[in-house]
């Protein structure tokens, strides 16, 4: 696949604000850096799923060694955590190679849209349960 | 060995060895009778993951978790040596630096 990285700077800027936002939240940070390497770079959809996959466990490590020597960790829900999110990454990059590009931009922004609404229900404290 | 592959390998086998172990962890849990699994203090994590060895449930779990939390630094390792292999200055750089703020960030977990 041939393609050209473009304005690293902007994204350089964009990904710090995720880093802070992924450590406020406790979210991957995958939500942000998918998005800012598709949109602001111009990179190919699946090449910034890939990189973000590659990212978020490097990042993901230096804050998750942290709670984990301060004992914030709970052992039982971590477990089946593990066990599904392995299962599940496995089978979603099968399914990654097998997809189209615009497809998985679809995929993606219909899954952020979801999670946006119901995080802004959740703000104005409507309950939301899932 | 191409040093990619073993990238590749060696990430896909942390996970696989962390999905097993939790597994395993799960399933003493399960034999204990579903106890009340005490929550583990910050000093005492190395202690807990030691009692793995034995069968501790939440030492299965926590040995889980740190082979998880120390595959990507494990990956970072390997690709600073590739880097180097290639005489790839820049990059060399850019993985030495990233793999130093996670050493800092474990032994800064570690020390609390």
């Amino acid at each position: 696949m041939k393609y050209e990285v473009t304005r690293t700077p902007i994204t350089l800027f964009v990904a710090y604000f995720a880093g802070i936002v992924s450590g406020l939240l406790g979210v991957g940070g995958g939500i942000i850096y998918v998005p800012t390497m598709n949109l602001v770079s111009k990179i190919p959809v699946k090449v910034a799923s890939a990189t973000s996959n590659f990212m978020i466990g490097v990042t993901a490590a230096a804050s998750a060694s942290v709670y984990l020597f301060r004992g914030d960790v709970d052992p039982i829900l971590t477990a089946p955590l593990i066990i599904g999110v392995a299962g599940g990454a496995i089978l979603g990059t099968r399914i990654l190679k097998l997809t189209p590009p615009t497809r998985v931009k679809l995929a993606f922004g219909l899954l952020l849209a979801t999670i946006s609404i119901l995080m802004i229900l959740r703000g104005f404290n409507i309950p939301v349960v899932l | 060995m191409d040093l990619n592959r073993l990238i590749s390998y060696s990430l896909r086998i942390g996970v696989l060895t962390s999905a097993l172990l939790s597994l395993v962890g799960l399933i003493a849990w399960a034999a204990t009778g579903y106890a009340k699994l005490s929550a583990v203090s910050g000093s005492d994590v190395t202690g807990t993951i030691g009692s793995a060895a034995g069968g501790n449930p939440a030492g299965l779990i926590y040995l889980a978790i740190a082979v998880l939390v120390v595959t990507p630094v494990f990956r970072v390792a390997l690709s600073t040596l590739y880097f180097a292999r290639d005489g790839d200055k820049r990059y060399v750089l850019i993985t030495v630096a990233v793999l130093s703020m996670l050493i800092f960030a474990l032994v800064s977990g570690v020390s609390g």
